[in-house]
């Protein structure tokens, strides 16, 4: 019997048609082992052993509103997303999602962005990405995902090819519900 | 460079230390009240910094106006992002420019390759500044901050070293090294 307070694996804890979601659970080091192998080592740098894995999820339990969790297509896991807060009273989280093809993965993305809106008070949903080839699909996933671009901070990203750009595109509340009645109306909030 | 205390024509700059704590604490309760800057408090988390933070003192009087601050931006190594603090109602107009110059260099010395800031959209009088600096807004954050029962666009700037002995030139005279006193740094007065 799991123990209150335990991390522990749920089933889909969200489906809508083949995409699901599901808590990230500390025995979850394959399925991050297998996004490592696909996804750009410059959005996330993903922990790349059982140890480090255990840090890392140790280290989510412990942050609020990190909300970890996989991204399943036909209950296979396609991507992960987490978010980062940094001061509560902004309602703003820093996303991280990487998935595996993110040509396919609006509806996953979108699923996850849902129930982070769903789950917490938040207004603001923002991240930033390297501009390179090896990105791109993911900034384009978001930018399908109703994402709007901010800017791009010019030359921040150290790299052995010199500096790079990084992007900043973020999804409001109220943009987010615009884009769900437009296009996935069965996630809308309201 | 040595760490310790930096001196410029009207303020001086000075590592906090246990001498000056008072004095710090009174003015971090002043900055939670008045955030002008995007980021304080929050974002200073990272391990790493460019140079200590320091206080700024009138050299006139010797009272205590301001803290100015840097910490690398987290996810961005050689990225500094500078936060500086000073109290409207105790300096006069210049003194946090020419804080803001002294310490900047400060940073680019320790090894910062870019600095980055963050200014909240209410906050005019800094984004005129930058603006006829030169320095273009690289990205406007919607809505990033709360701050006064609303939430706050963030307009984000940054510059290299190079770009900022560029910006820095046409006060060069009148900062420390220059061949002039300073009469008036800042815009008071002025439409």
């Amino acid at each position: 019997m799991t123990k209150i307070g335990e991390p522990a694996a749920a089933q889909g804890l969200m489906e809508v048609g083949g995409d699901s979601l599901r808590m990230l659970a500390a025995d979850d080091f394959p399925a991050i082992q297998k996004l490592r192998e696909t996804a750009p080592p410059e959005i996330f740098d993903l922990p790349g052993t059982s140890g480090e894995f255990a840090g890392f999820f140790e280290g989510l339990m412990r942050k609020p509103w990190s909300m970890p969790m996989l991204c399943c297509q036909a209950a296979e896991p396609v991507g992960a997303c987490l978010m980062t807060v940094g001061q509560l009273k902004n309602l703003n989280a820093y996303l991280v999602a990487v998935f595996d093809e993110p040509v396919s993965a609006v509806g996953a993305l979108a699923l996850y962005i849902r129930h982070c809106f769903w789950s917490f008070p938040l207004h603001r949903i923002y991240t930033q990405l390297a501009m390179t080839q090896a990105v791109k699909p993911h900034i384009d996933l978001l930018l399908r995902a109703g994402f709007k671009l901010e800017g791009t901070l010019v030359g921040h990203i150290s790299s052995a090819d010199g500096p790079l750009d990084a992007v900043v595109v973020a999804i409001l509340r109220d943009e987010f519900e615009g884009w769900c009645l437009e296009n996935r109306p069965e996630l809308s909030l309201t | 460079m040595a760490d310790g205390t930096l001196v410029g024509s009207w303020v001086s700059l000075e590592t906090l230390t246990h001498a000056n704590r008072a004095e710090t604490r009174r003015l971090d309760a002043v900055r939670q009240r008045t955030p002008n800057l995007g980021g304080a408090g929050g974002r200073l988390d990272s391990l790493r910094s460019f140079g200590p933070p320091m206080l700024i003192r009138t050299r006139s009087t010797g009272l205590a106006i301001g803290l100015v601050e840097n910490g690398e931006m987290i996810g961005y190594p050689g990225v500094a992002v500078v936060l500086i603090f000073v109290d409207q109602e105790a300096a006069r107009p210049g003194m946090a420019l020419e804080a803001f110059v002294i310490y900047v260099n400060r940073v680019f010395d320790h090894g910062a390759r870019l600095v980055h800031l963050e200014v909240l959209a209410f906050n005019e009088p800094v984004l005129r500044m930058l603006r006829r600096r030169g320095l273009k807004e690289q990205a406007r954050l919607r809505d990033q901050v709360y701050s006064g029962g609303r939430f706050w666009d963030v307009a984000v700037f940054a510059f290299d070293a190079a770009q900022f002995a560029e910006m820095a030139k046409p006060y060069a005279r009148i900062l420390p090294g220059g061949d002039r006193a300073p009469a008036a740094l800042g815009n008071r007065g002025r439409a």
